[in-house]
């Protein structure tokens, strides 16, 4: 009964919009663009692309009250259905009353979610709001109020290469986070990693932002024991091969937040090989120490993806001599890949802690390199050949011009 | 069986019988070259011809395994390149030497230019020469795209759209040129066609032309030499003197060559790919940039003609007016010195020099 009172009171606030538009009539509009300033600031904002505006809702369709009266007092009176502005606490219901209703929304998607407003509420955002602090981001915190582009337009607050600084705009806020007990570098710490160098520098919007961790309306911090779940949304390998690993067991009984644990979570700097010694914030020394069985396995993994590196490194010197020599080095080239193949592959299954399977992959690799040197050997030998033949050539042909101008001082009597 | 020289002398006999050689052999014994402080310009037609040959020979031994077409083209030279035995060094040779054979065609042009060599009786010697110096910039455009690799590619692509920029002809002959409307397989076939059978053709016949031409007329002398009584003339026979130095040069040249295969080999670049944005930086061959670079300096539009035309068509003047120099300069007819086209000769290779350097640098 709730429900049909509800999307009739729905009807009766669209119908109104509705009407006053088809009969060119918004005295919301007209009042507040007469009245400037503050006032006429939504209209301009509403003028531009926002979604709500551009399907023909009007501001009567979210505030209610009759664009159709002249009278300011009766076009906003609550007896016409106005809402007026809501407090910050009452927007999640405010979006829901058509964002969560599926019969609403299909008529402009069928594909559109409506689960939002149920996913805010078991959010950090939802919970701290329903526990009665105000102070948290609602809808329009991260989608804005009256200028909302639909999130696959570039220009929307929530389009990924924008949302970590719309996040920051709250998270980034130390005076704030100080209230949540939470640090307000986050923003700063992304932006140095990987992941916010490929997103907001490279602009790759494959990379990921906030929500592609946290989530967006259910946003949360992800739980020590599942921190390798959301990783694996994309380092499918890593995550699967650490969540098979002793790692694993032992990571969950020390409530280390796995991938986290080596990786950090913002901040997160491209790893390499020195990460599997026993000194550094990222290394293996953190947990494990001389004499131990793991000390053992992370030295012998780093001794097998150290010569592979090395390899490859020393490959890739030589063949870039013999192209700068002309030889051409298309084959090579080919091995040269399959080398980094094999070490990234190698760097990959690190999160085994097995030292056999690394060994495999490893092993692979460096003989690719081995074949990538040797063949690069024979590219500077071919250049050594061609010079040597060169300066045979050279000799003969400098005898000759030697010889025919002797003739010729002999012919003019010189 | 007799010994060899009284086969060597019977042989010549018959063909002396057949065809009178003895005169050919008195004609190169009597003919003599005037020596002077300008004779050094003499040996730069025989380098432009000693480039030429290898041009030929090299050429031939590419078409063992080059095999044109766009699935074919790039792949084959990879294959010589790579696999087959000295491959590299004579394509190398080819590359090298062609791009020499254009600047050695560039001095010898001036250096006739400077001296009035065109001068009457020799006007179709010029004319002669000037085609050869067109058709040899045809080689080298038409060369350019047969490793169809990218710069290749995307320069024959804006070098044919300048000639589709010619008012009336300009279309149809970028159709013909490009076998098309785009750079395609097919212009890589007709190119192969021009740079292995027509352009060969034509040049060697007119090569033949010009040579003989010079041959029956004999070396040109500057205006100052000529003016001198016979008594202060200095010659030298042509053969064997002029001959063996002009051997001596070449030698010299082929060691140049053979220098620059071996430490600058020939680049094969990547393979086109017709679907590809054009890298940065696409700019045509060296010989071709002066007139490219004058062209993107050229406004969009000048007066009521776009900037395009307007640089076609002054080129195309320029060039026409260039061949017809024997006609135009009234004063060489008479045996004189002309210091207007000579500052004319000099702001020319100055343009040339400066755009250019300009065209590298930009």
């Amino acid at each position: 009964m709730k429900r049909v009172f509800a999307i009739s009171v729905l009807f009766i606030v669209f119908g109104l919009g509705f009407a006053a538009a088809s009969a060119g009539k918004d005295s919301c509009r007209e009042c507040h663009l007469e009245a400037g300033d503050e006032l006429a600031a939504p209209v301009h904002a509403m003028d531009t692309e926002d979604v709500h505006a551009s399907r023909g809702f009007s501001c009567a369709a979210c505030h209610g009250g009759d664009p159709g009266a002249d009278d300011q007092e009766a076009a906003m009176s609550k007896a016409r259905g106005f809402v007026g502005v809501p407090k910050p606490s009452e927007i999640p219901q405010f979006c829901g009353r058509c964002h969560a209703d599926p019969q609403i929304m299909r008529k402009y998607s069928v594909s559109v979610p409506t689960d939002q407003l149920e996913k805010y509420w078991t959010s950090q955002h939802g919970q701290a709001l329903k526990g009665g602090n105000a102070e948290v981001a609602t809808c329009a915190s991260c989608h804005g109020s009256h200028a909302i582009y639909p999130a696959n337009n570039p220009k929307s607050s929530v389009w990924p290469t924008n949302v970590p600084q719309t996040c920051n705009h709250c998270h980034g806020n130390a005076e704030l986070m100080g209230k949540f007990g939470l640090k307000p570098d986050s923003f700063k710490e992304y932006s140095e990693g990987v992941h916010g160098k490929a997103l907001l520098e490279r602009r790759d919007t494959g990379a990921p932002a906030c929500n592609d961790c946290h989530g967006n309306h259910g946003a949360a911090p992800p739980g020590f024991e599942s921190v390798a779940q959301v990783c694996r949304q994309c380092h499918v390998n890593n995550a699967e091969m650490f969540m098979a690993s002793p790692h694993k067991a032992a990571f969950d009984a020390a409530e280390l937040p796995e991938c986290v644990a080596c990786h950090a979570n913002h901040r997160i700097l491209p790893p390499d090989e020195s990460w599997l010694g026993a000194v550094g914030e990222h290394s293996c020394g953190q947990c494990h120490s001389q004499g131990d069985r793991g000390f053992e396995v992370a030295q012998q993994i780093k001794a097998l993806v150290d010569s592979l590196r090395i390899m490859e490194e020393n490959a890739v010197e030589l063949v870039g001599q013999v192209e700068r020599r002309g030889i051409p080095v298309g084959e090579v080239r080919a091995a040269l890949a399959e080398t980094r193949e094999a070490l990234l592959k190698s760097r990959t299954i690190i999160h085994t802690a097995d030292v056999r399977k690394v060994a495999e992959a490893a092993h692979a690799g460096i003989e690719r390199a081995a074949a990538a040197q040797e063949m690069g050997r024979a590219g500077l030998a071919a250049f050594e050949y061609r010079k040597r033949g060169l300066g045979i050539a050279t000799i003969f042909i400098s005898l000759l011009i030697l010889a025919i101008w002797l003739w010729l001082r002999h012919l003019e009597g010189r | 069986m007799g010994n060899p020289p009284n086969l060597l002398a019977a042989i010549y006999g018959w063909l002396n019988e057949r065809f009178g050689i003895d005169a050919a052999v008195a004609f190169g014994k009597k003919k003599v070259v005037p020596v002077h402080r300008e004779s050094v310009w003499y040996y730069f037609g025989g380098v432009t011809l000693f480039l030429f040959i290898i041009q030929v020979f090299t050429g031939i031994l590419l078409l063992l395994y080059y095999r044109p077409g766009a699935d074919s083209s790039f792949e084959s030279l990879q294959f010589i390149l790579t696999q087959v035995e000295f491959g590299w060094l004579i394509r190398s040779v080819h590359s090298w030497s062609a791009n020499l054979m254009v600047l050695a065609a560039f001095i010898h042009m001036f250096s006739n230019f400077f001296t009035q060599s065109y001068r009457r009786p020799r006007e179709l010697t010029w004319i002669t020469g000037m085609v050869l110096f067109l058709l040899a910039l045809g080689f080298g455009f038409s060369g350019y795209l047969l490793p169809w690799n990218e710069l290749a590619f995307f320069a024959t692509k804006v070098g044919t759209d300048i000639v589709g920029a010619v008012p009336i002809v300009g279309k149809p002959m970028l159709i013909f040129l490009r076998g098309g409307e785009d750079v395609t397989g097919a212009t890589l076939s007709r190119f192969f066609g021009f740079h292995v059978a027509v352009l060969p053709m034509v040049f060697t016949l007119l090569l033949g032309l010009h040579v003989l031409f010079v041959q029956v007329q004999g070396m040109s002398e500057p205006v100052s030499h000529q003016a001198l009584g016979s008594d202060k003339k200095r010659t030298m026979p042509f053969f064997p003197n002029f001959v063996l130095r002009d051997v001596v040069l070449w030698l010299v040249v082929l060691n140049i060559v053979a220098i620059l295969s071996v430490f600058f080999p020939w680049d094969l670049g990547e393979k086109a790919d017709l679907f590809a944005p054009a890298p940065a930086g696409i700019k045509p061959e060296w010989y071709f940039l002066f007139m490219f670079q004058t062209l993107k300096f050229i406004p969009g539009h000048v007066l009521f003609l776009e900037g395009e035309l307007l640089g076609i068509l002054v080129f195309g003047l320029a060039g026409l007016l260039w061949i017809l120099i024997p006609f135009l300069d009234r004063r060489g007819q008479k045996n004189q010195r002309n210091p207007v086209f000579q500052l004319m000769g000099w702001i020319i290779v100055a343009f040339i020099v400066v755009m250019t350097i300009v065209g590298f640098v930009l």
